[in-house]
């Protein structure tokens, strides 16, 4: 569960870009946030993932109170979090099995785990025959199909993307907001998706969290969603529904291991 | 936490290669710098070393009346022995003293002067004792005894110099010891440089890992490593030079000259490991995590 409570933020005391913000998101939701350039989204994302604090207020997420919290524990709230950019943010000379590997070598898990996972996730993305590949040679779905693998390796409960479709064609952006939907469904991961891209948003029915002066503007459901089954089906093109369910226990397990 | 000393160390050899010429020049720098402070160290103990052995020379000249009878010199010599700060009692003749004075000042120019006395003038050098004494601290008690003695007209003592040798040690300790501070800041300096160089290279790497939950122990071990093989490599380079310039150069020419002593390399090379790998690694190691922890934001 995420909560902001009362959540104000200002840069060096000047003009609030966030003033008296109050929302909560339920675990399992998928939630757009949407605003124009300079509305607050990258703060709201900052302060979600603790990389800015509060002026005043709340945030809890998944029991951590990020306002009081010491910079010594933030690693920690970001295990909970899996997040994907626009500009991927990969290693360029790391392959894209050791790309995903090094999220989970970071935290210190067992290399048996590591074996055991990262193709799992490199399979539900779709890139199981491009574990060898390095970035460069990928497509840019692909990169992003990388680092959304590499964001969901170490089972955090939240993902949150940062405009996850800003540097790919409309069939791309389908096949990774289809990816984001799955990972909600069957998962049941929170997934909170940052964009400007409204017509992204309006194909899915999902909340829409609108930011714009300083605060909340709207926090309303879409209307018709239009991707997420054609993607699904991709994704498991070559897995049977059975060995999907199987894959989904063995991830729960495998992340109790770590 | 598990400590992952391999991955640290693999990924410290990585960003060391990766810097190339960066890693180099720091080895140069930093071996530049030990190298100056274990130079000092040289000098400032084997310059203290031949100040104490100049101190230890603890003597005083006593001057008797120059009309002291041989009767009042026998006695003064007995009496002087048996003061207990009295290590050494030497008796100087005047004529011995006049000959020490021929032999001081031979040349052409004193010639005539001394062939003056020779030919039956008075000796003007009264007969003196050399006293040596046990330690500076007991030298006014022993100068009020022997100014005491019968016959006795005068002291002559190197208290002063001893006090100006204390002082030229203490100028040349206190001198010493800023100049290293100010090396070993230099080298701090130097290596974090190179570290923050590193680190902006590697930034898109320390972002994802921040992302991703590593924790600043396990973003700022490899960069300890990194400078923890430059120091290495300095201080061994370091260690040898000083080596080779100790036992080779100084050695041989002290040796040969006899100008000043010097402390065997036996006895300064627990200084000089000291110096090399115990700062070497403490100016890596301090240099390496102030620049992370400035540099590295949460």
């Amino acid at each position: 569960m995420i909560e902001f409570k009362n959540v104000s933020k200002t840069y060096d005391n000047r003009e609030y870009v966030l003033n008296d913000v109050n929302l909560r998101i339920e675990d399992g939701e998928f939630v757009f946030i949407v605003g124009k350039s300079g509305s607050g989204k990258t703060t709201l994302t900052k302060l979600l993932l603790r990389e800015e604090k509060v002026t005043s207020g709340r945030i809890i997420i998944n029991g951590f109170r990020l306002d009081k919290m010491r910079s010594g524990k933030v690693p920690y709230l970001r295990r909970e979090i899996g997040m994907v950019f626009q500009d991927f943010r990969l290693f360029p000379k790391k392959n894209v099995y050791e790309n995903v590997a090094f999220a989970m070598q970071v935290i210190g898990a067992p290399s048996g785990s590591i074996k055991k996972r990262v193709p799992f996730f490199l399979d539900l993305v779709g890139l199981s025959h491009k574990m060898k590949s390095f970035p460069t040679q990928l497509s840019g779905g692909e990169q992003q199909r990388v680092a959304l693998a590499r964001a969901i390796v170490n089972n955090p409960n939240i993902i949150i993307a940062d405009e996850p479709t800003g540097n790919l064609d409309p069939e791309m952006s389908k096949e990774i907001m289809g990816l984001l939907m799955t990972l909600n469904e069957k998962l049941g991961k929170t997934v909170i998706v940052v964009t400007h891209e409204q017509n992204l948003v309006e194909m899915c029915n999902k909340r829409v969290i609108t930011i714009g002066e300083g605060g909340i503007v709207s926090d309303v459901p879409s209307k018709v969603c239009a991707v997420p089954a054609v993607q699904q089906d991709e994704v498991q093109e070559d897995t049977s529904e059975e060995e999907t369910e199987q894959g989904v226990t063995d991830t729960e397990e495998a992340a109790n291991e770590v | 936490m598990k400590f992952r000393l391999f991955t640290f160390i693999k990924e410290g050899f990585k960003g060391f290669f990766r810097n190339g010429l960066m890693s180099v020049a720091s080895i140069l720098v930093l071996f530049s710098s030990l190298f100056l402070i274990g130079i000092f160290t040289t000098l400032i103990r084997n310059v203290n070393y031949n100040l104490d052995e100049m101190q230890d020379f603890k003597e005083l000249i006593c001057y008797m009346e120059l009309d002291a009878t041989d009767e009042q010199i026998a006695k003064a010599e007995e009496e002087m022995k048996s003061f207990s700060h009295a290590t050494n009692v030497t008796f100087v003749s005047k004529e011995e003293a006049l000959e020490q004075e021929k032999q001081k000042y031979n040349n052409e120019e004193y010639k005539q002067l001394f062939e003056m006395y020779e030919n039956g003038r008075a000796n003007p050098l009264p007969d003196a004792f050399r006293v040596e004494y046990d330690s500076v601290s007991s030298l006014d008690t022993l100068e009020e005894q022997l100014i005491r003695v019968d016959g006795v007209e005068s002291i002559r003592n190197s208290n002063e110099i001893a006090q100006n040798i204390e002082k030229l040690k203490n100028i040349i300790t206190i001198g010493g010891t800023w100049l290293m501070v100010l090396l070993v800041v230099v080298s701090v300096f130097v290596i974090a440089n190179t570290i923050k160089i590193t680190y902006h290279s590697r930034e898109l790497e320390i972002g994802i890992m921040r992302y991703i939950g590593a924790t600043k122990y396990y973003i700022t071990m490899p960069f300890v490593f990194e400078s923890m093989i430059i120091s290495a490599l300095s201080a061994g380079l370091g260690y040898g030079a000083q080596w080779y310039i100790y036992t080779h150069l100084i050695e041989g020419i002290t040796q040969k000259y006899q100008i000043i002593k010097i402390l065997p390399f036996a006895q300064m090379n627990e200084l000089f490991l000291i110096i090399y790998f115990g700062a070497g690694l403490f100016i890596g190691v301090f240099g390496s995590i102030v620049t992370i922890r400035k540099y590295m934001k949460v």
